[in-house]
């Protein structure tokens, strides 16, 4: 008789390809066998992709170890009841609200600045614009974000600051939050622009033909019909830019001055959360002491606070979207 | 809204012509390049010639060719880029025999050596106003013509390299203006800078300052960045795409992609500091620098690869599957092929994203003087950020030129990648 080939169960890679055959079905209808390479391949992948799953129980394990430690030190109503920020001081103060303070600051003054001209560009890209303007613009908008944010940081200390300084006086200090907030709220623009101008565009024309229909103006069309429609993919592009926002480190570590305090005047200097951290990872602490540790604690309610953006934002899309055919 | 009546022969109407000259993609592209570029560099490009009284900035002559050849530094380009031009401005290339065409290429390279010869005397003149050092006191103290030059020199490099976006932009497929402007552009970075500033280490004193181990620094660690990355990006989307049900488990994976792209970079520079520099003590390695932004790059390239995975239609799957192909098979002789192109895009852009990244290193501790070249990938490093980082925060204003010129080359890498990248996107689009 014939040497037949050996029935899969016989050898050992039979034997794993046969406890795998359940797990590693195709997924969909119609798609092909797999053999053994295959199945290792699928395999590999599936690998690949959990591991983007570490990294996010990665930064929350990092994040949350070395928080521990820090509210062991520091009792929690320190942390978080307190105003004052001296961390680089023997005996200092954890109040970690003036810094979340000064990121509110100037992640608002950026906002000011880029969600009147990210909406103006996206209704214009949406909107008015030819096809052909449009393919161009956009492109050259993204490239505002494409810039390193030291970039915009040697900016906003170098040229803004100096022309904040000849309108307001000589009494206003090189670190300002000001031209921190006017550079950031440039560089948020295309986030603004971009997503907004996507939900723009996904209006149906139809809405717009109908408004035209009952004598609406392209403007009127513009912002009394369209812009509602597309309001959740709005609103989810402004908090996506606010998050941005504060998470961006090199333009106020450079140009907002090292000042963690409670103040309302923009032109004073304040310290953000991402400035503190980089100005703390400047020094060479010692990776035992408080100064290390509260890195940690200020980089958790910084991740907390963007993670709680980026969520809701998702949460916007899906809860408000409306649905057209 | 034509005036022309049939049969008879159309009269030359100027504002007609004025129009259509307007009209003329090209002139149009030109003209926003240089509205922009004039806010992004141009800015930068007179501090750097005006505030150069130091050393480390001087006019081309003196920088980088023999005496008395200076005027090379501007007609040498722009004869270079201008017989590609004029026939684009005629709209005529096509329709002329090729000595035609020739001819025209040998002639208007004339009054543009010409031309460019006239820009650099202007840029030397503008060299030597020593005003102060502020742009807007340039502007109120040079004259009119003065200003007119500087502004012109400024313009030509982004204006050339946004020419090239723009042509990106509109999918056209020759693309013969990109090289010839992507030399020009090399040319002018070139002569702007000091000899031995690109191949120089940094030192503390201002006129004697290089960028060299910053440049291969930032090569070497996106070289390991893009080694591990890339990979994994791509190999993650695949999973995504092709093999994964749709059920809580991939919508869960989906979901912590989109978030993780959210998280800020310096948080990923916590990570990097606990994982790679004291748990599996890389220390602050160019190995420990590149790992942490590979992390911080994967869910652009992981998101991008999953758009041009789903481009790919049906179709070509279920052509493969039913003519006997394993789904490993499939993925690798159809879909990859034709998702390529997309793919090999988004991993540029994440590239780029990487390549100016400044606050995961800085939280990593990476910023110490460096003077040597990195050998192997566990010693310590520095990158182009970080030295522009380091020189914008010293009060010196000859600091500041340094990492003036600094930011123009990151700059220049930057737009050489993005234009790459928008060129690859539209030849590799295909239509279904």
């Amino acid at each position: 008789m014939a040497a037949q080939a050996p029935q899969p169960r016989d050898t050992l890679s039979g034997l794993l390809a046969e406890l795998w055959r359940d797990k590693l079905q195709p997924s969909r209808s119609g798609a092909g066998r797999e053999t053994l390479s295959g199945r290792f391949i699928h395999g590999a992948l599936f690998l690949i992709a959990t591991l983007s799953a570490f990294v996010t129980v990665g930064i929350v394990l990092v994040l949350i170890f070395e928080t521990i430690e820090f509210f062991r030190i520091i009792p929690f109503g320190d942390f978080f009841g307190s105003t004052e920020w001296s961390a680089l001081f023997a005996e200092g103060q954890f109040g970690v609200w003036a810094l979340v303070w000064g990121t509110v600051l100037i992640a608002v003054m950026a906002l000011a600045v880029a969600v009147p001209l990210g909406l103006l560009a996206a209704i214009f890209l949406s909107e008015y614009a030819a096809p052909r303007l449009r393919a161009v613009l956009k492109p050259l908008l993204e490239i505002l974000a494409g810039v390193p944010t030291v970039v915009y940081g040697y900016f906003a200390l170098l040229t803004v600051s100096p022309i904040i300084r000849s309108i307001f006086g000589e009494d206003v200090g090189i670190y300002n939050a000001l031209a921190a907030g006017v550079v950031l709220g440039i560089m948020i623009i295309p986030m603004v622009s971009s997503l907004s101008e996507d939900a723009l565009n996904a209006v149906p024309r139809s809405l717009r033909e109908g408004s035209y229909a009952l004598g609406a103006t392209r403007f009127e069309t513009a912002v009394r019909v369209v812009l509602p429609a597309a309001f959740s993919g709005v609103v989810a592009s402004i908090i996506l830019a606010a998050s941005r926002a504060v998470g961006e480190t090199m333009i106020v570590t450079i140009a907002a001055g090292g000042n963690p305090q409670f103040l309302v005047d923009p032109l004073e200097a304040v310290q953000t959360m991402t400035a503190m951290i980089v100005q703390l990872s400047l020094g060479d602490t010692p990776t035992t002491s408080v100064e290390f540790k509260v890195l940690f604690a200020v980089a958790m309610t910084l991740f907390v606070m963007t993670l709680a953006m980026n969520v809701f934002a998702q949460w916007v899309v899906r809860r408000f979207r409306e649905e057209y055919e | 809204m034509s005036f022309t009546t049939r049969g008879t022969a159309p009269a030359f109407r100027p504002r007609l012509a004025l129009r259509r000259l307007f009209s003329s993609t090209f002139l149009l592209g030109c003209f926003i390049a240089i509205c922009v570029g004039v806010v992004l560099l141009g800015a930068l490009v007179i501090e750097v010639v005006v505030d150069g009284g130091s050393v480390p900035f001087a006019p081309p002559s003196a920088a980088s060719l023999p005496d008395g050849m200076g005027w090379l530094a501007w007609a040498f380009p722009i004869a270079v880029l201008t017989p590609f031009l004029l026939p684009r401005l005629a709209h005529r290339r096509s329709e002329l025999a090729p000595p035609a065409f020739a001819a025209l290429c040998v002639l208007s390279a004339l009054p543009a050596a010409i031309f460019g010869h006239l820009i650099y005397v202007g840029f030397e003149d503008a060299y030597y106003v020593k005003t102060g050092g502020h742009i807007f006191d340039l502007l109120s103290e040079a004259t009119a013509w003065q200003t007119f030059r500087i502004v012109l020199v400024g313009l030509l490099l982004p204006g050339g390299l946004l020419a090239v976006a723009w042509r990106g932009a509109r999918r056209l497929r020759s693309p013969s203006l990109v090289w010839p402007a992507v030399i020009l552009a090399a040319w002018g970075f070139y002569l702007f800078l000091e000899p031995g500033f690109l191949s120089s280490p940094p030192s503390q004193s201002p006129d004697r300052i290089g960028i060299f181990p910053a440049l291969v620094g930032t090569l070497y660690m996106m070289t390991i960045t893009a080694a591990a990355a890339f990979p994994l990006g791509i190999g993650a989307a695949i999973y995504l795409e092709e093999y994964a049900r749709r059920n809580w488990f991939s919508r869960f994976i989906q979901v912590n992609i989109a978030n993780l792209a959210g998280v800020p970079s310096i948080v990923y520079g916590l990570l990097g500091l606990q994982l790679f520099v004291r748990v599996l003590e890389f220390d602050r390695s160019v190995l420990a620098g590149a790992l942490t932004m590979a992390l911080l790059v994967m869910p652009i390239i992981i998101v991008s690869a999953q758009e041009s995975l789903r481009a790919v239609p049906p179709s070509m799957r279920e052509a493969a599957y039913a003519v006997g192909a394993t789904r490993w098979q499939v993925i690798r002789h159809h879909v990859l092929p034709y998702a390529f192109g997309g793919m090999l895009t988004g991993n540029i852009l994440a590239m780029s994203r990487a390549i100016g990244e400044t606050a995961p290193l800085i939280a990593m501790g990476a910023l110490t003087f460096i003077a040597f070249l990195p050998d192997t990938p566990t010693d310590d490093f520095t990158v182009l950020p970080i030295q522009i980082f380091n020189w914008v925060t010293r009060p010196q204003s000859a600091f500041h030129e340094v990492a003036a010129s600094t930011i123009l080359i990151l700059l220049l890498i930057l737009l050489l990648m993005n234009s790459a990248a928008i060129i690859m996107r539209h030849r590799s689009r295909t239509e279904w």
